[in-house]
């Protein structure tokens, strides 16, 4: 890029063929060495570099860029008298040049770290949408609880095999999709319906969600595995039970939502509820660029885990008006 | 007359087992535990022949279950571990050679189970490899207490028994100290002949000036003492990093 550089410097001043040979060896071996060293402190310092929010990062790089690009014009022209004729204000000149440049090329490389990390976090929310759905755990376990059902309560069995078939009809769907908070609320009361007959008095589940908006847009699958996870690493792995609660509110433009559960305390095999964190942070991220903190994670001193949720309220039909 | 236990945290997993169980065996006795603890229970209470265990219970789980009847000298009745999706369980059963059932359960299934027990079934199982155990339970007048490991500050050894020191108090076990300290040898640390230390716990080491040396602990007051031939092993080891 450095050469590209030189090249296009020397087109524009050069007159003849010969000059321009000449001339263009003389720019390179001077861009050459701002790159070099430019590039070369930019490595060394970035081993003693406290860990730095990008645009901080992209500040600084940008100030050692240019004060080397000056540092190295002063130096040529102080301590190698060049030829005077074209080398008026060749100090200013060169700066600017390097101004302008440094902020290209690191414009440049900004946009290709976004875009790298964009591609790594959509690649992994589609794997997550493979391997996440429904533990295969909860699946046989509801699976023998409506055996079981089908000779002692037959409605209760026909019941159960309804709710899981609309699950799994939303889990086989794209999970690019988007969907509404209405139809998430519904998943997510029939995932806790099953599992209230597999562990019934154990699991106690409050809502109060009556003053969400229904039509709110948010990305599919959101909260089912929430409330999986509240149970998975909560309620089921305590003798006694616990409360799942799912409360919610608009305030401001924002669907406030808080999902909270007890904490059993083993670690148990499997999954962890790190990862399902991470996907679940990178999904909302992705789906909402512009908010910041759509979720965050509280545990109490009660034990209480709690996942807060806040999202911009927007409906399919403004999106689609605004974009 | 037979007596089976089924111990499923699951009230309607425990219903259906026993509809399969009244087909397979008319007249057998059937008793049933929501827990791996009120299975422990159940079991030194009274004789029972069969017991069906649940693998991922909460608190006590099904394979800690076996792993604690030979600590509370319990004779271990057949011994058959159901689980609805636990792969690595599965593995760990074909290692060990133990009988599981996959849940849900088919008729045919339960009654080819009850025909090789029938024709001979190892009464007590070998625990899978790796099986630690989380908890440690204790047997004092007909009451079962128990304690996460995790809570265990030390264990120190008394006469015949030994006792498990932990934040709310103390349990006494049966065991001796060096099947605790082979099991537990991650997380505790021989510090005496008496006593072992969970390596987490320890806040210092002490050396007065008559030449005794204590471990002070984290959390609990009680100064540990250290033998003259273990302390330098014990300073490389746990002490070294500080």
């Amino acid at each position: 890029m450095a050469e590209l550089v030189a090249l296009v410097l020397t087109l524009v001043q050069s007159e003849w063929l010969g000059a321009f040979w000449v001339g263009w060896g003389w720019i390179s071996l001077y861009v050459q060495w701002i790159t070099l060293t430019g590039a070369g402190l930019l490595c060394g310092l970035r081993r003693w570099a406290p860990p730095l929010p990008q645009s901080a990062a992209l500040l600084l790089s940008y100030i050692l860029l240019l004060v080397t690009a000056i540092g190295i014009g002063w130096g040529v022209e102080v301590l190698w008298p060049l030829p005077a004729e074209p080398l008026q204000g060749f100090l200013w000149r060169s700066t600017l040049a390097a101004a302008i440049i440094d902020l290209l090329v690191l414009r440049h490389l900004y946009v290709l770290g976004r875009w790298r990390n964009q591609v790594q976090a959509e690649a992994e929310v589609r794997l997550e949408a493979l391997e996440s759905r429904l533990r295969p755990h909860f699946l046989f376990n509801t699976l023998n609880s409506i055996i079981a059902l089908v000779r002692v309560a037959p409605d209760a069995a026909e019941q159960a095999l309804l709710d899981l078939s609309d699950l799994f009809r939303a889990v086989l769907q794209k999970p690019s999709s988007r969907s509404t908070l209405g139809q998430e609320l519904d998943w997510a009361r029939r995932y806790l319906a099953l599992e209230q007959i597999r562990l019934g008095d154990r699991l106690e589940v409050v809502w109060e969600t009556q003053a969400l908006p229904a039509d709110a847009e948010v990305p599919r699958l959101l909260l089912q595995p929430i409330v999986e996870n509240a149970v998975y690493h909560g309620v089921e792995g305590m003798a006694s039970g616990g409360r799942i609660e799912i409360k919610g509110q608009l305030s401001g433009g924002h669907v406030e939502l808080v999902i909270s559960n007890p904490r059993s305390g083993e670690r148990r095999t499997g999954r962890g509820h790190g990862l399902g964190l991470n996907i679940l942070k990178s999904r909302l991220s992705l789906a909402f660029p512009d908010t910041l903190d759509p979720v965050r994670v509280e545990v109490g001193d009660d034990g209480q885990f709690r996942i807060r949720l806040h999202l911009p309220y927007v409906t399919g039909r403004e999106r689609v008006a605004g974009s | 007359m037979t007596q089976v236990l089924v111990a499923d945290d699951e009230a309607l997993a425990r219903v259906r087992l026993r509809g399969l169980l009244e087909v397979v065996l008319p007249g057998a006795g059937i008793i049933e535990a929501c827990d791996g603890r009120e299975a422990l229970l159940l079991l030194q209470d009274q004789p029972v022949d069969v017991v069906f265990l649940d693998i991922r219970m909460p608190g006590i789980d099904g394979i800690e279950v076996v792993r604690h009847l030979a600590a509370l000298g319990v004779e271990a009745p057949r011994v058959i571990f159901t689980t609805a999706y636990d792969h690595f369980a599965i593995q760990a059963f074909e290692v060990g050679a133990v009988g599981y059932l996959v849940k849900p359960v088919r008729l045919e299934q339960l009654t080819a189970t009850m025909e090789r027990i029938k024709h001979g079934w190892p009464r007590v199982p070998l625990p899978p490899e790796g099986a630690r155990r989380r908890w440690i339970v204790s047997r004092s007048s007909g009451e079962l207490r128990m304690v996460a490991v995790r809570m265990v500050f030390y264990f120190e050894a008394q006469d015949k028994y030994v006792r498990a020191i932990h934040a709310q108090g103390q349990l006494l076990l049966n065991e001796p100290l060096v099947v605790l300290e082979k099991e537990f040898a991650d997380r505790f640390v021989r510090v005496h002949r008496r006593f072992l230390v969970a390596r987490d716990r320890i806040h210092r080491l002490v050396h007065e000036p008559s030449g005794d040396r204590f471990i002070e602990l984290v959390g609990h007051p009680a100064r540990i003492p250290v033998s003259r031939r273990l302390a330098p092993a014990l300073r490389r080891k746990i002490l070294a990093p500080d």
